[in-house]
């Protein structure tokens, strides 16, 4: 079978499937994608098998950025955070291999914020048609040097993921279909190698690392059945300089492709064997420390996983079509293990009891040594039963029909945070350890039906998808707002191709498209049960000089912090989007909008505790010994106390405008034009109001008022940025030569303003009282009146910021041999500049990597 | 003499240079070249008020250490501000005495005083003499302050067997009680090199401060013999008991015990109270030592309540890095004129100027030369001695300028 272009109806999408090309349901959109993609180029003069280096803007109903191999090889990526450059609005940037790269779509680059974590833990990862479940990582530490290397909350690490068994990657930016869920920003779906290839080899080196890769796809005796083995390690150093500090990646893939036909039926049988260890060491040297001291951390993180899919097509023309059953584990080994030298700088008490209530404590040694393990053992599981279905209805109407159900679970075996309570990494710390597996597992089902229809209407083509995702978590304890409470997704996306144009002869396409859509994306595990608190309150301290007499006693409070009320994080998208290609040339814009107001964070709420504080003045313990707190004379306080707790009090709302345009290939000269770039301006503040409590001493004590704040704690960011790729290339040489002149215009921040004045307060005695402008002048209250200098709103405006990349790829013997090399900022433009009366310079260094590949 | 006169009578020290050209210059036969001294008063300082005394100026050569005074106590001579000096690189220090009439028709000794450095003199030149009011502090000093620690276990820190010794340096009892222990909210180092918009915060008004530890009592609860100290510790243990080589402080007056569950609180040892203090962790003097500290006479009868509805407010400066505006909120202002003593600590290679105004500490107390240097664990800054009394009581060195006045040495 074959693609037809029919003249009269361009974007109506023949409903034939090449079956040979198809592994799975999941790939039939894409591939229906690309053919449609091909029938568009070839209408407006594009030369099909042309050479593309950078990312295509898809022809799908949604804005999409398509990367595929050739693309890949071009840019010689080291893990999948390098591909992000590509998409409008980014540029490219260092690998950094020392923290965890994570993905963060339609914003403005230069953004880090905490408490808005939920843009990259909203963005889906789908590999072969399994999503990534991040849902059960768990590995957290108290040592605040390497929580940055961790992802828990977070999302998927894109630095363990491996590019060299990418056949071809699509990154929503839009509204995707409802057939992807768990997901708020974007949707990265990602397609493997398969079938027979050489033995391709790729080795890569660059300022901080050196690739390997080595994979070959191979025929199997069976008819239709082959067999891809593949494998890459990667060894980073985060600097070239320290190799006590790096980052090393391993993968192995063996995927099988089985194709039979059942009379009229294909049936396509995928299953994958996955395994990636990622392997982070960060030690300090003790020979540049004050008496070799040692400081230890590594992170190991191996994880294993086996995919199965199973499609069947029908060959026939009728009502149904295909039916595809993907089941997916996966399970990780996570260690973290940290060893510190400790010693301390002053006589801490040892407040760790485990138990609520008044407890007598010891004190910590001088010096000692610290271990701390945290194992994580996630487990997760995903089957996806889909079923496809054609319908057309008179002559002008037909189209797909899409339905499906997806569950999915994980759970944590691990044993946790394992470490001795007397021999902390850091005094004081507030947590205890808990095992992992002690945590329920989460499960997920959710259900979804899509229709995808096209519609001639006149000389006019329409596109339509419209769809419903209904999730929901099942077995989540009934106390939870989410326990199998349905959210609903309606997702719409819709496309009108005109009728061709004819300009001088050749025909102009022009499409209009836009769509709208809610994205659902569930807590996580750390979210929905995040461990306890434990505040310590001291009672009675009493270090006397006689050691005999030493005594120290806490009230300890254990606070549970699950917040029951905890929602899904939500996000309405919309967009509106226009394409015209002409003679080879195409041009995408697209102005979307995203509000997601419930996002996740960390948020404070107010608790008070009591305890008793133990008079021992007038003890005399060389009568009866150490003082027992039944004994002495007490009075009762109140302190308040801040309990972080994960809510839904994030807003991430996104704006922007994003462009690409692609030349053809003018000749003689067979160079290239593509642009890129997006304006993006994107507000993160509070969503609702935050208590504070200051952390201060008046009189003292800890004051003993919070106040509750109704002001936007946040900034709005822009970025303004394009990035034009000049690529040449020359078949009869088999060179390809790309400039790339990417210029960031502008980036800026603005402090959202704040009036610094509370709507109301809590005392101690937990009345809370609206509040008076006459409070200011309490000596006390006072201290809840945040100031804030008027300047410290003004936009921070940083100028243009230009760089010259070059990228060349040359092949030698039959394709046999591939060198490529990079140079990122080979020339770089960075003017100073003027923030508030202060001379600001910038400072760029190149960055290069090259690279030999060899099929043989 | 009409106190009209003093203004000139003070600038005609600058004749008597010329006159009592001093014994010490060490060469009669050197080529000298005329240096025009051009004097600027502060503006608090009122001319009207003040009765000349003396007054002299003393400059430093600093690669021959040749030094050149120049003495005056006669305030007629009005014609001349030129001192002669050889060609050179000159520190200078100068001092005018004066008396102040006060209310009750008592006169009270004080002194103006202007520091300068690396001024070169290469022929005839003019050379702008910024004066500034220094009252010589008699009553109590902090004799010594040990911010740095002793070095911990491991030899990677300082311990907080850190101190502070609180000196009466009269020939009375004085009483402590009410005495202000008090750190800056600024730090005396490039990155902090604020720019303070707030005048209240103008260091030659009000020391802005971060944290403030108050003796407790009720005047005259704390008294201290002339001669003798009282030690404030963090934690009044015996730190060699911990860590060998470290402090005892079982014996301490007062410890600064923060009301926190990883502090200790030795029963047989007071507790400062704590005024305010910009953050609810546990306080230690700066480990770097580069803030500044100051000794406080809170006025009588001023409590808690009162001091920080008006004192405690925020300031507005510029930080130098980023340009911005900036607002610390955690902060509080004291009066110079209540300051008894003040200390700038710094390094020499962060230290651009102290939290503190120059008539209080005119220079800094210097812990190494480098920033972050792990040898000044176990070093503490020790006033010196400036005469011993017959009666065997030491009178500690006290000029406002702590570069001259304290020495840095061993601990133990």
């Amino acid at each position: 079978m074959t693609a037809s272009v029919k003249r009269d109806s361009v974007a109506v999408a023949s409903p034939h499937i090449p079956v040979d090309s198809v592994a799975y349901i999941d790939s039939i959109l894409l591939a229906d994608l690309d053919r449609r993609e091909k029938e568009m180029e070839a209408l407006t003069g594009k030369e099909l098998g042309e050479v593309v280096v950078t990312a295509r803007e898809s022809r799908g109903v949604t804005s999409a950025s398509v990367i595929d191999r050739q693309a890949m090889a071009h840019l010689q990526p080291s893990s999948f955070t390098d591909l992000v450059e590509l998409l409008p609005g980014f540029v490219s940037t260092d690998p950094n291999m020392g923290s965890a790269n994570l993905i963060k779509l339609r914003q403005s680059p230069q953004i880090m914020a905490d408490n808005y974590d939920t843009s990259s833990l909203g963005t889906s990862f789908v590999i072969d048609g399994v999503p990534i479940n991040t849902s059960s990582e768990m590995q957290t530490t108290s040592d605040a040097n390497h929580t940055g290397q961790l992802t828990t909350g977070k999302g998927v690490d894109m630095r363990a993921i491996s590019t060299d068994d990418i056949e071809s990657v699509e990154i929503v930016r839009g509204i995707p279909s409802v057939e992807y869920g768990e997901l708020t920003s974007g949707l990265v779906k990602i397609r493997r190698k398969q079938g027979i290839t050489r033995l391709e080899t790729r080795f890569k080196a660059d300022m901080q690392s050196q690739l390997f890769y080595v994979g070959k796809g191979f025929a199997m005796p069976v008819d239709g059945w082959t067999i891809n083995l593949s494998a890459d390690y990667l060894d980073s150093r985060i600097d070239p300089r320290d190799n006590r500090q790096n980052f090393k990646r391993a993968t192995f893939s063996l995927r099988s492709n089985l194709k039979r036909s059942l009379s009229d039926l294909n049936l396509t049988w995928d299953s994958s064997l996955g395994y990636t260890g990622t392997f982070e060491r960060d030690k300090n040297d003790p020979d540049l420390t004050v008496n070799n001291t040692i400081d230890y951390y590594t992170n190991d993180i191996n994880t294993v996983s086996w995919n199965n899919s199973l499609a069947l097509v029908s060959g026939k023309r009728g009502f149904f079509n295909s039916l595809g059953l993907t089941a997916g584990i996966s399970y990780s080994d996570e260690h973290l293990y940290q060893q510190k030298t400790v010693a301390p700088t002053r006589l801490y008490p040892l407040p760790v009891s485990t138990t609520p209530g008044s407890n007598y404590v010891g004190f910590l040694p001088m010096l000692y040594l610290s271990d701390f393990d945290v194992y994580g053992q996630p487990l997760t599981l995903y089957a996806k039963l889909s079923g496809r279905f054609r319908y057309s209805a008179a002559d002008h109407i037909s189209g797909w029909l899409k339905a499906g159900i997806e569950w999915n679970y994980s759970k944590n075996f691990g044993r946790g945070q394992v470490y001795d309570l007397e021999r902390p990494l850091t005094p004081g710390n507030t947590s205890r350890p808990r095992p992992f597996y002690d945590i329920p597992s989460l499960q997920q089902l959710s259900a979804y039906i899509e229709s995808e229809s096209n519609i001639a209407i006149a000389e006019h083509a329409l596109h339509l998808q419209a769809g419903l995702r209904e999730t929901q978590l099942p077995g989540l304890d009934s106390r939870y707002y989410l326990s199998n409470r349905p959210y609903l997704d309606p997702r719409v996306n819709v496309k009108l191709t005109f009728p061709y144009i004819p300009v001088a002869g050749e025909p102009l396409v022009l499409e209009l498209g836009g769509g709208a859509g809610l994205h659902t994306k569930m807590p996580v595990t750390a979210y929905l049960f995040p461990d306890n608190v434990y505040s310590d309150y001291v009672q009675l301290n009493y270090y006397h000089n006689n050691a005999e007499y030493r005594t120290m006693n806490i009230m300890t409070y254990i606070e549970e912090r699950t917040n029951y009320d905890l929602k899904a994080a939500r996000n309405l998208k919309w967009e509106v989007r226009t394409d015209v290609s002409y003679r080879g040339n195409r041009l995408s814009v697209t102005y979307f909008r995203e509000n997601m107001s419930n996002a996740f964070r960390m948020a404070s709420e107010v608790r008070y505790h009591t305890y008793n504080r133990y008079d021992a003045s007038g003890y005399d313990p060389t009568v009866s010994g150490a003082p027992v707190i039944d004994d002495l004379p007490y009075v009762t306080e109140t302190r308040i106390s801040m309990l972080s707790r994960p809510t839904n009090a994030s807003r991430i709302y996104k704006e922007g405008i994003e462009l690409t345009f692609s030349s053809r290939r003018f000749p003689v000269i067979r160079t290239r034009v593509t642009v890129n770039g997006a304006w993006f301006k994107t507000t993160l503040t509070n969503s609702t109001g935050l208590w504070y409590h200051p952390t201060i001493i008046v009189n003292g004590q800890e004051l003993q008022y919070a106040g509750y704040y109704n002001d936007r704690d946040g900034s709005q960011y822009q970025s303004f940025n394009t990035n034009f790729t000049f690529d040449t290339d020359i078949p009869r040489l088999k060179l390809n030569i790309s400039l790339s002149v990417q210029n960031m215009w502008f980036t800026s921040q603005r402090t959202l303003p704040k009036s610094g004045i509370p709507d109301k307060f809590v005392g101690v005695d937990g009345v809370e009282t609206p509040w008076q402008p006459e409070y200011a002048l309490d000596p006390y209250l006072m201290q809840l009146i945040r100031t804030y200098t008027a300047t410290s709103f003004e936009e921070r405006r940083v100028p243009i910021a230009s760089s010259f990349n070059i990228k060349a790829t040359k092949k030698f013997w039959d394709d046999r041999i591939g060198l490529a090399l990079y140079v990122n900022r080979l020339i770089s433009i960075t003017p100073d500049y003027e923030s508030f009366g202060t001379l600001q310079r910038r400072y760029t260094n190149p960055y290069f990597g090259m690279e030999l590949n060899l099929r043989l | 003499m009409k106190k009209i006169a003093f203004i000139l009578a003070s600038l005609s020290l600058c004749a008597g240079f010329t006159s009592c050209s001093d014994n010490d210059n060490p060469d009669e036969n050197t080529v000298t070249y005329a240096v025009t001294l051009n004097n600027n008063f502060p503006e608090d300082f009122d001319s009207e008020q003040a009765e000349f005394v003396s007054s002299s100026i003393v400059f430093t050569e600093l690669n021959t250490r040749n030094v050149y005074t120049f003495n005056s106590t006669s305030a007629n001579d009005m014609a001349m501000e030129i001192v002669a000096l050889p060609v050179g690189i000159y520190d200078y220090a100068g001092e005018i005495n004066y008396t102040v009439t006060l209310a009750d028709d008592t006169e009270k000794a004080m002194m103006l005083r202007t520091i300068g450095n690396a001024v070169t003199v290469a022929g005839d030149c003019s050379l702008s003499l910024e004066w500034f009011l220094s009252n010589p502090s008699e009553g109590f000093v902090i004799s010594e302050i040990y911010a740095a620690g002793s070095p911990n276990a491991a030899g990677t820190s300082g311990l907080k067997d850190t101190y502070v010794k609180i000196y009466n340096n009269s020939s009375e009892i004085l009483y402590a009680d009410g005495l202000a222990f008090c750190e800056s909210s600024l730090v005396n180092s490039k990155t902090n090199n604020y720019e303070i918009l707030t005048p209240e915060n103008n260091i030659n008004v009000n020391f802005t401060a971060g944290t403030m530890w108050v003796i407790p009592g009720n005047g005259t609860d704390v008294p201290v013999k002339p001669g003798e100290y009282i030690t404030l510790v963090d934690q009044a243990i015996d730190w060699s008991e911990q860590v060998p080589g470290a402090l005892n402080h079982t014996g301490a007056d007062f410890e600064w015990y923060d009301d926190h569950a990883l502090d200790t609180d030795n029963p047989s040892v007071s507790n400062l109270d704590k005024w305010y203090s910009y953050s609810k962790t546990i306080w230690v003097m700066s480990n770097q030592c580069n803030r500044s500290y100051a000794l406080v006479k809170i006025p009588q009868g001023m409590t808690v309540e009162d001091y920080l509805t008006e004192y405690q407010k925020p300031y507005e400066y510029i930080n130098p890095t980023t340009g911005t505006h900036m607002t610390n909120q955690t902060s509080c202002r004291i009066p110079n004129i209540w300051i008894i003593d003040g200390i700038n600590l710094g390094n020499a290679e962060s230290y651009v100027h102290g939290a503190l105004a120059r008539s209080i500490d005119a220079s800094y107390a210097k812990i190494s030369d480098k920033n972050s240097d792990v040898q000044r664990f176990g070093k503490v800054f020790v006033r010196k001695t400036a005469a011993t009394t017959a009666d065997g009581r030491v009178i500690l060195q006290d000029t406002d300028d702590s570069a001259v006045d304290f020495i840095l040495q061993s601990a133990k």
